[in-house]
């Protein structure tokens, strides 16, 4: 025991002389860990925003009743007088955006974004939602003023404060394109409703009901059903209702964003890859590192297991650290993302806002285990290695590159059982787009294990040929390169896999972009698209206010109108959007691309109130024309039959169409929630919209696009999707060029001997620069040239496993080739940059002092 | 009369703010928009049993005890109210918009058993969720309704359906007397000495009841009849601040005697010179009674475990005038309405034994006394 301290206590001298290298190592294991911690948190951020939003108002609620279009607010009498009902709470609730706050008549300067609005009734004695307060939360005055006055909202204390707002504030929403007042009546603790919620507005319900502009109607009955009891409630339910646990709610508006947890599922596992082979590449370099040392205490006695013993103490060490280091790294970089996918949820699905939740202990504990796990693992192979060895010839660095070389064929094995396993899950028929994750996670896995025996194969051959041809300096480097494998190879895998990574998501992007923009084009026909302002903020609240379409009568411009109708409403266990169009003879609808169907007799089956699904409805779902499509609609379940298929890129989840007359009969006229302008031959789009525009903000709040406008908002908006994947690849490609860079640093420092010599006898400073820029490129290159065919597999996988699988869209292949070219360049590039610092290092050392070292 | 409290609505934890609403939704509504009960009235039967809503507040009351076929005795209170919270100035879209509020309270004495239970509810008014009719008598906050189901020259038919915990109560109710009006002008009844002090109070004691209490859970049902205690009244901003609670007492006597009568204790301890009340005598005339006719003495008190309040618990009645001695005793004790999670008013409400004699001959009733203020703060503005 006590030579093992003795034996720490030299490493830890060791590692006084030497901090650099440490502390490359420990940061190299922290990139690592930050970068699956940080994609980790993300993906499940976007997930549970989702169901703690849900969970976190419904608090004591144990089953809600709904139904799609709203329930009438009689009906909450059967539920609040139902034996197995405890107690009952109306909701009506919904997103706003705030458009402007005034105090004192004097507009205020904030910007404070999205607001909920929260409709209760005050009136009932009901344990839904918990508040710690102790002292009355606002004036009694005030609160019959909150009862019977419109407008008059509470909102939380730690919201107010933040937005510094006060008592009387008015907050002007914008909501189903008119603006509506709120007046701050009481500044409350409203515990319960927590972080998630903390833009709150709790409004009376009658005021929530005007606000949201659904008068009629109540949004779901909050109820607290005897335990065991539901059965009995749900026997008093009409057609159209749904009895649900509120997670179920909130399971279902989660399962909206699967398709967008995929794209995070997929960096995740290339996270976790880049991740490990940096943490597995840190934790040999210690050893091997330490191959001297090791070599002079075997020399003095010291026994194998008390070397691995002391090895695998200061290996986990680093592993703990650089791990405990990764997990703060992560977590900053993941609150730096949540704009980011708060955004592209917004613009995709709903309005969301993210929060990253605290890292769970179980994912620390996971995360820190592992990590230190591989990172022992990768230390332990090489000293297990050394210390078998004969005193004699550890610390002697041929033996140890001939001990890591004695691994290779393992290597090839294991690429080769990959590659097949990934070819075997591509065919399984079964299965999601897991499916092809894993199989992409297969070939990644082959990739970098392939890469140690083709740079043990590729080097020596170059540098033979590099030897015919005559070069002088070039079989040095590749030698030395060689030489080096157990060092080079764990980073140089990093780079291949992460960049294979970066060109499969770039030809799957321009494949996926040239195709919607193709479809854009022959979709968006009409000359203006007019819509609610706040869309997004709330899709089933979204409506064009109908005097605003009286209006449009006014202009003798427009030639033909198309409107939209549509709600999200349930479909077997998630939700599609259903609309209800005009079928006039200039609609939209006959510009639509059918995949399947004839299209007269499609539209004609429309007009008689059929339906027409999109392309992921119609693959999630195995639907096609003449099966039927079960409705659930306010007068009960119906079930039609579907008549054509046509492509459609605008709703992942799917997206179906019914004649508007067939609508309204099915759901009431719940307005018209977007509509395109056909305008009279030689009409000016742009400056129609823009006249439209300026008459409409008098008293609206539309988005009043004109063909091209929209039409460059959605490459905007397509653009930002994938935002986040980009930027995601780009650090980890960094994260590889960066183990790249640690790499050549330790390599050169360890070669300090060497190159002195080379320069003592001779080399100039110029052939030992070119010398070690060979070293670089070489290093860089051979990953860059193995990432094209691994991209182009994943970018394979990625179109036609995971994306018709996840989304049900079918794309023709687009090959990007400058831009992959471009990738590769700069991949080249930024090895070159990666190489700079220590090359710097290396250039400035003394060469006396080194070679009196030595 | 039956004035009620309205901190006592047990809103438990909804809000924290909601009770602040009962306490306070009276006294924030100016009493100049309202009618007072400030001048003699006409009444017009069975309209006047329907809603008056120029008025800030109304109750319909029913007291009264019921017996099944094996001779078991229940006590009932059903309660209604309604207050107009707000007079809109402007109109608005929403139909939940609040205007008037509801409350229900009901409670049923198992005396076999010796329990007690109280349910309350209370709802804006709202098509389906709680409103009152203006032509005659129908009532409803949620499933509790009260409502005139047949009004002919010879009979007055009411239905009345309640729950309390999981008992249904439904009854069918026949007027079996004439109302009884309150007051020195019948009808308005002074509960000060200010101008507009009072309410247009009447009753209609001896509702023949007939009907079944029945288990929501075990559909278990018994048939039950008996006779209940109706009070209707209605009024603006009737008590004043010096006035911090009252007992209230009435009986429909075995020898056809319906007596009711109310003391208003004030602050500094003194009764309200403008506590009465009224007795009918098997003759059928009516007679005003003031202060100075009746004297109440507390016999014995009782002090709740739950509330820590200390309630008189029985009474020697005195109506000299009349030469009535009565001993007044709750047939359990407990029969206590809580106000959990607020830190309202609790009151008592129970059914209760009156025997003694009239003259030289004896008499005995079960009838219902209301105690309010001994349990906790007392509640202005009605």
């Amino acid at each position: 025991m006590r030579s093992t301290t003795t034996i720490l206590q030299l490493f830890l001298k060791d590692l006084r002389q030497n901090p650099g290298s440490a502390i490359a190592s420990v940061l190299a294991i922290a990139l690592g860990v930050a970068l699956f911690i940080a994609i980790q948190l993300a993906g499940s951020a976007a997930r549970s925003s989702f169901v703690s939003a849900v969970e976190a108002v419904s608090g004591k609620t144990t089953h809600e009743v709904s139904q799609t279009g709203g329930l009438p607010p009689a009906r909450f009498t059967d539920f609040m007088d139902h034996p197995s009902v405890q107690a009952a709470q109306p909701i009506v609730e919904d997103y706003v955006s705030i458009h402007q706050v005034y105090r004192d008549h004097q507009k205020l300067d904030q910007k404070i974004g999205p607001l909920r609005i929260l409709g209760v009734d005050p009136l009932l004695s009901n344990p839904f939602l918990t508040v710690n307060a102790n002292e009355p939360l606002v004036s009694p005055s005030d609160f019959n003023s909150f009862l019977t006055e419109a407008g008059s909202t509470l909102v939380s204390r730690s919201w107010a404060e933040e937005n510094d707002l006060k008592l009387n504030d008015l907050i002007q929403v914008a909501v189903r394109g008119e603006l509506k007042s709120l007046k701050i009546l009481g500044i409350y603790d409203f515990e319960v409703l927590g972080e998630a919620v903390r833009e709150t507005a709790v409004v009376d319900i009658a005021t929530a009901q005007e606000v949201l502009g659904r008068t009629e109607t109540i949004d779901r009955f909050d109820l607290i059903i005897k335990k065991g009891e539901e059965e009995k409630v749900s026997q008093i339910l009409k057609p159209g209702e749904r009895l649900e646990r509120p997670s179920q709610r909130g399971e279902r508006t989660a399962k909206m964003v699967d398709a967008f947890r995929l794209n995070l599922a997929a960096l995740g596992s290339l996270a976790l890859l880049v991740g490990s082979l940096l943490v597995f590449n840190a934790g040999q370099f210690r050893v091997v590192r330490r191959s001297q040392l090791m070599g002079q205490l075997r020399c003095l006695g010291v026994e194998g297991f008390q070397l691995r013993l002391a090895i695998l103490v200061e290996i986990s060490l680093f592993g703990l650290i650089g791990s405990g280091l990764g997990i703060v790294i992560g977590n900053l970089l993941a609150q730096g993302l949540t704009g980011s996918i708060s955004q592209t949820i917004t613009d995709l699905y709903t309005f969301i806002q993210v929060e990253i939740t605290p890292i769970s202990g179980t994912l620390v504990v996971i995360t820190i285990a592992g990590a230190t796990a591989i990172t022992a693992l990768a230390g332990w192979i090489p000293a297990s290695d050394a210390s078998k060895t004969s005193p004699r010839l550890t610390g002697i660095r041929s033996r140890e590159e001939h001990d890591y070389k004695i691994h290779l064929p393992r290597l090839v094995a294991l690429s080769i059982l990959s590659f097949g396993m990934g070819i075997l899950s591509v065919n399984l028929e079964v299965g999601g787009w897991w499916v092809g994750i894993l199989a992409s996670i297969f070939f990644l896995v082959s990739a970098a294990c392939a890469l140690p025996p083709i740079l043990a194969t590729v080097l020596p051959a170059l540098k033979r040929l590099s030897e015919q041809m005559g070069f002088h300096l070039l079989p040095i480097a590749l030698g030395a390169l060689y030489r080096s494998l157990s060092r080079t190879s764990g980073a140089a895998a990093a780079l291949g896999v992460s960049l294979g990574m970066t060109i499969g998501v770039i030809i799957m992007v321009t494949s996926f972009q040239k195709e919607v923009m193709r479809w854009v084009q022959s979709n968006l026909q009409a000359d203006v698209y007019i819509a609610d302002a706040y869309e997004k903020v709330s899709r089933n609240n979204a409506k064009i206010p109908e005097s605003f379409l009286a209006d449009l009568k006014n202009y003798e411009e427009i030639e033909n109108v198309d409107t939209l109708r549509g709600l999200e409403i349930p479909f077997k266990d998630g939700s599609i959007f259903f609309t209800g169009i005009d079928l006039h003879s200039g609609s939209h609808v006959h510009k639509l691309e059918f995949l399947e169907g004839n299209p007269d007799r499609a539209l004609k089956m429309l007009q008689a109130g059929e339906v027409i699904i999109s392309e992921p409805l119609a693959t999630k779902h195995d639907l096609s024309v003449g099966d039927p499509f079960p409705l659930s609609s306010r007068q009960g379940e119906r079930q039609l039959t579907v008549a054509g298929v046509f492509r459609d890129y605008s709703y992942d989840r799917g997206y179906a169409s019914t004649s508007k007359e067939r609508f309204v009969q099915e759901f009431g006229d719940t307005g018209v929630r977007n509509m395109g302008l056909y305008l009279k031959p030689g009409i000016d789009a742009e400056a129609f919209s823009e006249k439209l525009r300026k008459d409409a903000a008098k008293s609206y709040f539309l988005k009043i696009r004109s063909n091209s406008q929209l039409r460059a908002d959605v490459l905007e908006i397509f653009n930002r999707t994938f935002q986040l994947t980009y930027l995601l690849q780009t650090i980890a490609t960094i994260l590889a060029l960066t183990g790249i860079g640690v790499t050549l640093y330790c390599l050169f420092i360890e070669r300090a001997k060497e190159i002195a010599t080379l320069r003592s006898i001779g080399a100039s400073l110029r052939q030992i620069t070119r010398l070690l820029l060979a070293e670089s490129i070489t290093l860089a290159l051979v990953p860059v040239v193995l990432a094209i065919p691994l991209g182009a597999i994943l970018a394979w996988i990625l179109i036609s496993v995971v994306n018709l699988r996840a989304f049900g869209w079918s794309l023709p292949f687009h090959w990007p080739l400058s831009e992959i070219a471009l990738t590769c360049s700069l991949a080249l590039g930024a090895g070159l940059v990666a190489s700079f610092i220590p090359f710097k290092a290396v250039k400035n050392q003394s060469l006396a002092q080194i070679l009196r070292e030595q | 009369m039956k004035l009620r409290l309205f901190n006592e609505y047990p809103i438990q934890r909804y809000f924290i703010f909601s009770f602040i609403v009962l306490l306070n939704l009276m006294s924030n509504v100016d009493a100049q928009d309202f009618k007072r009960a400030d001048r003699p009235r006409e009444f017009n039967f069975p309209q006047d049993d329907g809603n008056h809503p120029e008025y800030k507040t109304e109750w319909w009351y029913l007291t009264g005890n019921l017996k099944d076929s094996k001779g078991n005795l229940y006590g009932i209170q059903a309660t209604w109210f309604r207050s107009l919270l707000s007079k809109l100035k402007s109109p608005r879209q929403s139909p939940l918009a609040v205007q008037d509020v509801f409350f229900f309270h009901g409670a049923l004495t198992d005396v076999s058993q010796k329990e007690f239970s109280f349910d309350q509810r209370s709802s804006r008014k709202a098509k389906g969720w709680a409103h009152s009719d203006s032509e005659n008598l129908n009532v409803k906050i949620w499933g509790d309704t009260l409502k005139q189901i047949e009004n002919t020259s010879q009979e007055t038919k009411w239905e009345i359906k309640f729950r309390v915990k999981q008992k249904l109560i439904q009854l069918t109710l026949t007027a079996t007397t004439e109302p009884l009006l309150h007051g020195e002008i019948p009808g308005l009844s002074q509960k000060g000495s200010a101008e507009g002090q009072a309410s247009y109070y009447y009753s209609r004691p001896r509702l023949q009841a007939r009907g079944t209490i029945k288990d929501r859970v075990s559909g278990k049902e018994v048939v039950v009849d008996g006779s209940l205690w109706f009070d209707h009244e209605f009024g603006s901003n009737q008590l004043s601040k010096d006035q911090v609670g009252w007992d209230w007492f009435s009986v429909p006597l075995d020898d056809g005697t319906d007596l009711m009568l109310y003391l208003i204790r004030k602050k500094d301890g003194t009764l309200e010179a403008k506590s009465s009340g009224t007795i009918r005598l098997p003759d059928g005339k009516r007679h005003h009674l003031v202060k100075d006719d009746f004297k109440v003495e507390v016999l014995q008190t009782w002090t709740s475990p739950e509330s820590g309040g200390i309630y008189p618990s029985k009474w020697k009645l005195r109506v000299p005038k009349h030469n009535i001695e009565l001993e007044v005793e709750p047939v359990i004790s407990g029969q206590e309405l809580l106000t959990q999670g607020t830190t309202g008013v609790n009151y008592f409400e129970g059914l209760c034994r009156f025997t003694g004699k009239r003259n030289t001959k004896a008499i005995t009733g079960y009838g219902y006394v209301e105690l309010v203020g001994y349990a906790g703060e007392f509640v202005y503005g009605l």
